[in-house]
């Protein structure tokens, strides 16, 4: 260790966008989560599916917030183009600071349009091969939202999709990272989406025992860390961030909300869902992280879960927590409000993190009541937002197929 | 009534800009391939007749479309 940033170019988060089941923008989505309030309700989309609730973007109007260009996206992408938008408008660039060639866009996903395909199978069932839509490759393809955004933006420089399932949008935050610190991007906007509520996820799910059943209570089915947790609730949205060399955005007077300090990723290697039962792919990921930032353990102030509010997951993640952080630092999972937002989660969570740090507010875990099943005493920040001095802070994603994704922020 | 029915799709969701003149081809008014093969799912769709790829191409002009699908019966929806 060398201290923070290890002498390399500090890179720093100067624009975030967001549309969350907690909103359609970042303010309105900071301002639920900061509240506490469960975005999960019963879905009309999921009518007759075993579990018919879930977190659903609900205040998002593609058409006016796109224009017609977004009949030719599926919603992973129009969720993705409406976050880079604003993540664009608040860095809010001066015609001439950024040179397009040299800005990069890494988007994450972990199941891109599968609601295009599910159509499109539904009208080839019905009418062959001439009911299919010409244009449901490239609505449905992995590597269009973050194509979508270059394209619309104008953005030249690489164009990446990342997938490690619900890690996602962490991993592209992670990569984003090295590119800007190797010198091969001057920008890069980061970060994940994800639209697949539908019968089908919602029945796929049910049938790992992944879902919350919790139907009599959708607004408190999402408990991260709780003792009476029974699984997670589907979500979806965006979230994208702007990332560039602290030298770059201080010659354009950008005050940034955070430093992206470090990065560590692992595979468990151990199981295809499962987590590792003593979390040492998640650890390991945990110590890359802090130990590219330069920094120990105890620097760090505040711990963004993962915790999705599986029986399993969320004890393990615990447990780990405890172990390297200690009982008394605040851990929070804002999936009590936005449920699992999954291939985007790991981008929203690292945005609320930079804006945690920003205004010195750590958001409550929603429905969180008491430890337990698993889950050892952690400081759970629960019942109403906490003032806090967050110098550092770490943001953890993990994903099915055992990949495990840490980002380490902190103030810039 | 195709020709308006035309035009006005090609103003808003084709964002082809200007007045359109209906004598103009798909080519000259810039309507790229993957567009018009997407106004031809649309017209399947939308007005129940079936375009074949070489009835829309890049040289069909919009009152040529407006004439094929008079001829085919087509009804724009109310």
């Amino acid at each position: 260790m060398s201290g923070p940033g290890n002498g390399r170019p500090e890179v720093v988060v100067t624009g975030i966008g967001m549309v969350t089941p907690a909103g359609a923008d970042t303010a309105t989505s900071w301002k639920a989560v900061c509240a506490g309030l469960p975005a999960a309700a019963a879905d009309p989309r999921l009518a007759g599916a075993p579990v018919d609730f879930s977190c659903a973007v609900t205040a998002f109007d593609a058409e006016a917030s796109l224009g017609v260009e977004a009949r030719r996206m599926d919603p992973f992408t129009q969720y993705a183009l409406a976050a880079a938008r604003e993540a664009v408008a608040d860095a809010a660039p001066a015609d001439g600071d950024w040179d397009p060639d040299r800005v990069g866009v890494l988007i994450g996903t972990a199941v891109a349009g599968l609601g295009t395909w599910q159509e499109q199978a539904r009208r080839f069932a019905q009418r062959g091969a001439r009911g299919v839509n010409p244009l449901t490759v490239p609505k449905a393809i992995g590597n269009i939202a973050p194509a979508t955004v270059a394209l619309e933006v104008g953005l030249r420089g690489p164009a990446l999709g990342v997938a490690t399932a619900c890690a996602s949008g962490t991993t592209a935050l992670g990569l984003a990272l090295d590119l800007l610190r190797a010198d091969r991007c001057d920008v890069v906007l980061a970060g994940g989406t994800e639209a697949v509520v539908s019968p089908l996820v919602s029945a796929a799910f049910d049938r790992l025992q992944a879902l919350s059943r919790r139907r009599d209570d959708p607004a408190g089915a999402s408990r991260p860390f709780d003792r009476r947790r029974d699984g997670f609730v589907l979500g979806e949205g965006a979230a994208v961030l702007v990332l560039e060399r602290t030298a770059a955005a201080r010659a354009r007077g950008r005050r940034p909300y955070a430093a992206l300090l470090g990065y560590g990723e692992s595979s468990d290697a151990y199981h295809l869902t499962a987590p590792h039962p003593e979390g040492a792919g998640a650890r390991l990921a945990l110590r890359r992280a802090l130990d590219d930032a330069g920094l120990a353990a105890s620097d760090v102030a505040f711990v963004n879960a993962h915790a999705t509010s599986t029986p399993q997951g969320d004890a393990v993640e615990a447990a780990l927590v405890a172990d390297l952080f200690g009982p008394d630092t605040p851990v929070t999972s804002v999936k009590g409000v936005t449920g699992h937002m999954m291939g985007a989660a790991g981008a929203a969570e690292a945005a609320f993190t930079a804006l945690s740090i920003d205004r010195g507010v750590v958001p409550p875990t929603a429905n969180f009541e008491e430890a337990g099943a698993g889950v050892p005493e952690i400081d759970v920040v629960h019942g109403g937002p906490r003032r806090a001095d967050l110098p550092y802070a770490v943001s953890n994603s993990f994903g099915f197929g055992g990949h495990n994704a840490v980002v380490v922020l902190g103030r810039p | 009534m195709f020709i308006a029915y035309l035009t006005t799709l090609l103003s808003t969701a084709y964002k082809v800009p200007g007045e359109i003149d209906p004598q103009k081809s798909f080519m000259e008014l810039d309507v790229d391939s993957l567009s018009l093969a997407e106004l031809g799912a649309h017209l399947e769709d939308e007005l129940g007749v079936s375009v074949e790829e070489e009835e829309l191409s890049a040289v069909t002009t919009v009152a040529e479309l407006a004439e094929l699908l008079e001829a085919r019966g087509a009804v724009i929806p109310a």
